[in-house]
């Protein structure tokens, strides 16, 4: 599975500009977390995505896919990305769809955490 | 262009057939086409003869006699036999029996079969080792137990239960043992003639034979009476039907001869790689060894890797054929029923994995597999949130 190996995805967002977020989804009991973080740049573009995860095969390789996905994407394209195109691109057997679920849900709630601060800001 | 396998350390899913059993195989299947059942021509009589000498090898090689030995398609439909069997031919005595949580889903299922049918089971729970105790047994046998299960050797953890003492207790309170041993011949001695087992399961794939035949022993004195499962042409003394398979049950024997010769010398050097094995992984911190700490066959590590998903450390090894846990249950999601019958959670479970070595592992795959699961496990945890977690949380003890 390619983006298993990709761990250029697996990391920290380091020094980048934009605003911060960082999404944390999923259950420390299952065993199934993603911690994704993004910068937003001013004209609302993910300049960065990055993630730090725990979980199967199939959950580093949705993860890593998210964040390839969303790279250069306008939040409102990003909040798009769902389930069931993570799961076809994957090609997910269908024990393993909990896997594009948890990662759709990183994104929508990495975003949201977003448009939060936004308001907070204003 | 040929693509290099994995080096496979999954000998307790199955093994590569032995190269001795693979010829006894090819005589049969080349030379001895005939039925077994058709006496009347010399296709037929060669056939028998061979079965029958083959059936005379594998009793002497477990010390059974001849007729206690029922050829089947492998371990599970013994274990099917065994407990369909008796539970159909004892049920107006009782309709009890007791098996433990961490058994093979073959005699599991059965079981629950059972219940559905008005039979009462008793799943004991082992401790945090996978042992049962005798005391335990003891006070779940009552005045209507007709059969109580367990298996030698558990194929998830290698943890050996003490059959030799178990069966004393049993054959004391009248009651039938059946110990499923397609994990513990090969790997420690045994000999039915010095243990008052009634039933025991076998299966060839796991001692270097071919796929598709095992064994059920079934005690003649005292005689164990059984009702068949497969009906046919009454083959095997009428309880299992079926054409016997010439060559399989050749492979059988010869692979039961060689794992009973070959078991010392063969598991003092198994013993040494998978000490050797352990000493590499154990420099990694948060690794544990789960189950007994010495009551357990050399081929098994069963280890958590903390902070590491097995799943994923299995996809990130390619070079390394190995399992979560048992590979009949490989393709469920949920964790392994034997780790969580002793006493784990889901996550503890779910971060362990089975290595198995085998007759064919070699120092030097040992030593390349202790390389590679060190990386990887090092890699996962640098990108798991949890390994972070904890080692933030231990920081001032390590700053100290």
């Amino acid at each position: 599975m390619h983006y298993l190996s990709q761990d250029i995805y697996f990391s920290e967002l380091g020094n980048v500009a934009g605003t911060k977020v960082q999404s944390q989804v999923g259950s420390d009991v299952r065993g199934r977390i993603i911690d994704l973080q993004i910068a937003v740049n001013g004209q609302r573009l993910i300049e960065k995505a990055r993630c730090k995860v725990h979980g199967c095969g199939y959950t580093m390789a949705a993860a890593a896919y998210i964040c390839e996905q969303i790279t250069s994407k306008a939040i409102s394209e990003a909040y798009k990305l769902d389930s069931k195109t993570i799961a076809l691109a994957l090609d997910l057997p269908n024990a393993k769809i909990y896997a594009a679920v948890l990662a759709e849900d990183a994104v929508k709630t990495a975003i949201n955490q977003f448009l939060r601060g936004e308001d907070y800001d204003r | 262009m040929a693509v290099e396998k994995p080096i496979y350390l999954d000998n307790m899913a199955t093994t590569e057939v032995d190269p001795r059993v693979l010829e006894k195989m090819l005589v049969a299947m080349t030379s001895c086409y005939g039925n077994p059942s058709s006496n009347s021509h010399p296709y037929g009589w060669d056939s028998k003869e061979m079965v029958d000498q083959a059936t005379c090898q594998a009793a002497d090689a477990i010390g059974a006699r001849v007729e206690e030995i029922i050829w089947t398609s492998g371990a599970t439909e013994a274990n099917n036999l065994a407990i369909y069997g008796v539970a159909g031919a004892y049920k107006r005595r009782g309709q009890h029996i007791i098996t433990c949580a961490t058994e093979h889903k073959a005699v599991l299922e059965p079981c629950q079969q059972l219940e559905k049918q008005g039979f009462q089971i008793t799943y004991l729970q082992p401790d945090r080792g996978g042992m049962i105790s005798l005391e335990q047994l003891q006070q779940a046998i009552t005045s209507e137990t007709i059969l109580v299960s367990l298996m030698w050797v558990n194929n998830e953890t290698g943890v050996m239960q003490d059959i030799p003492s178990i069966a004393k207790l049993t054959r004391q309170k009248g009651v039938l043992l059946h110990v499923d041993a397609a994990q513990a011949i090969g790997k420690i001695p045994v000999d039915i003639s010095q243990i008052p087992i009634d039933l025991l399961s076998l299966s060839a794939h796991k001692i270097y034979g071919p796929k598709g035949v095992g064994a059920l022993f079934v005690c003649r004195r005292p005689r164990v009476r059984l009702h068949a499962q497969i009906h046919g042409g009454g083959q095997q003394y009428g309880l299992r039907g079926g054409t016997l398979p010439t060559q399989q049950i050749v492979a059988m024997a010869e692979a039961l001869t060689i794992a009973q010769t070959d078991l010392t010398d063969e598991c003092q050097r198994i013993e040494k790689l998978r000490h050797h094995l352990w000493q590499g992984i154990a420099q990694l911190p948060e690794v544990y060894l789960n189950g007994h700490a010495t009551e357990r066959v050399p081929h098994n590590l069963n280890i958590c890797f903390r902070f590491v998903d097995g799943e994923a450390l299995m996809m990130a090894l390619p070079e390394l054929a190995f399992s979560s846990g048992s590979a009949c249950n490989a393709m469920l999601t949920e964790t392994s029923h034997v780790l969580r019958a002793m006493g784990y959670d889901d996550l503890w479970a779910a971060s362990s994995v089975r290595i198995s070595l085998g007759r064919f592992t070699t120092m030097a795959e040992v030593d390349s597999a202790i390389e590679l699961i060190v990386a990887q496990v090092t890699r996962l945890r640098g990108i798991s949130p949890l390994w972070e977690r904890f080692c933030d949380q231990e920081a001032p003890a390590y700053a100290i």
